[in-house]
């Protein structure tokens, strides 16, 4: 009998001390991502006027530019490209230039659209933005150049910016 | 059926060209081309001086071709015309003509200038661009020694 006490009280001793250590350590999987970020903030709207007749050419309208900036983040290599929704104005082209953040490239001044027919060419690419980054008041430059025989008026296009993708 | 693939397979990559995965973003621009009609020339031609004239002839002429006129226009209302006239009238025995030369237009020659607007060119349409302006000043002997200056005014119009 006493032994049969004695080995009921080990099971409880022992056993109660094995359930003791599983609760001291528990085991959870955590999972954890972070997802391509491409993150763009255009700063006002731009607005271009011609007024009046090249000094240096005819033909051609003063093109007129406008420079408004743009906030950028992103954590993957990538581009910045743009192109148009709608046609321009035959004879009329509008070109839109992007300072690269630090570790980037700018390709320049790209042109959306043909000058003769006005349809957009589908997206250009403007910035190279490297391999990840963030910088705000990055400039952006909208130029518009247009031949006299464009007709006067006022017009709205909007321009679509995709920004990562390889 | 291979071919219909390849086509398939060719139209999917030409079009998944232009396929980003965003995200994407729009700026609306907003442009405005303001009506302009400029016209302008390039300067004011030298002094026309006669200094000689032939024995015998009725009179003297001199002629200048060292101006131009320039002309550019967005609206199109029609085609247009430049008219010209002087300040004042030329003295007597003399005359003044001008001769604006046009690519695109139609010039009416040689015009004696007066006081009166006279049509110099016309059927301009959008541009007329480093047109020669010749001028020719004449005398004949019984205007005697003199001197002066014309203000010549050239206006561009709906015809």
């Amino acid at each position: 009998m006493k032994r049969l006490i004695l080995l009921l009280l080990s099971c409880l001793l022992f056993g109660g001390a094995g359930l003791a250590a599983a609760g001291n350590t528990a085991q959870q999987t955590v999972s954890f991502e972070v997802q391509n970020v491409n993150e763009l903030e255009f700063v006002g709207t731009p607005s271009l006027v011609l007024s009046s007749i090249s000094t240096t050419e005819i033909w051609m309208m003063e093109p007129d530019s406008e420079i408004l900036s743009y906030h950028i983040t992103f954590n993957n290599p990538g581009y910045i490209r743009a192109r148009l929704l709608s046609r321009m104005q035959e004879y009329s082209e509008l070109f839109v230039e992007m300072e690269a953040p630090p570790g980037g490239t700018s390709y320049g001044q790209k042109s959306l659209n043909d000058y003769a027919s006005g349809f957009p060419y589908g997206f250009q690419t403007l910035v190279n933005t490297g391999d990840y980054g963030k910088a705000r008041n990055l400039r952006i430059t909208f130029t518009l150049e247009a031949f006299v025989i464009v007709s006067p008026g006022s017009y709205t296009n909007t321009i679509e910016f995709v920004v990562g993708g390889i | 059926m291979k071919k219909m693939l390849l086509c398939l397979l060719l139209a999917f990559f030409a079009f998944g060209k232009e396929s980003f995965a965003g995200p994407f973003y729009y700026v609306d621009v907003f442009y405005e081309i303001k009506p302009v009609t400029e016209f302008w020339v390039s300067g004011n031609p030298p002094p026309l001086i006669i200094d000689s004239m032939l024995p015998g002839d009725p009179s003297a002429e001199v002629s200048d071709e060292n101006t131009t006129w320039s002309f550019s226009s967005n609206e199109w209302t029609g085609y247009k015309k430049v008219t010209g006239k002087i300040d004042q009238s030329m003295p007597d025995h003399t005359y003044l003509k001008v001769n604006l030369e046009s690519y695109g237009g139609k010039s009416s020659g040689d015009v004696a200038l007066t006081t009166d607007p006279q049509n110099l060119v016309t059927n301009i349409e959008f541009i007329e661009e480093d047109c020669i302006i010749t001028y020719k000043f004449g005398a004949s002997p019984a205007a005697g020694t003199l001197s002066g200056t014309r203000i010549v005014t050239c206006t561009v119009a709906d015809m």
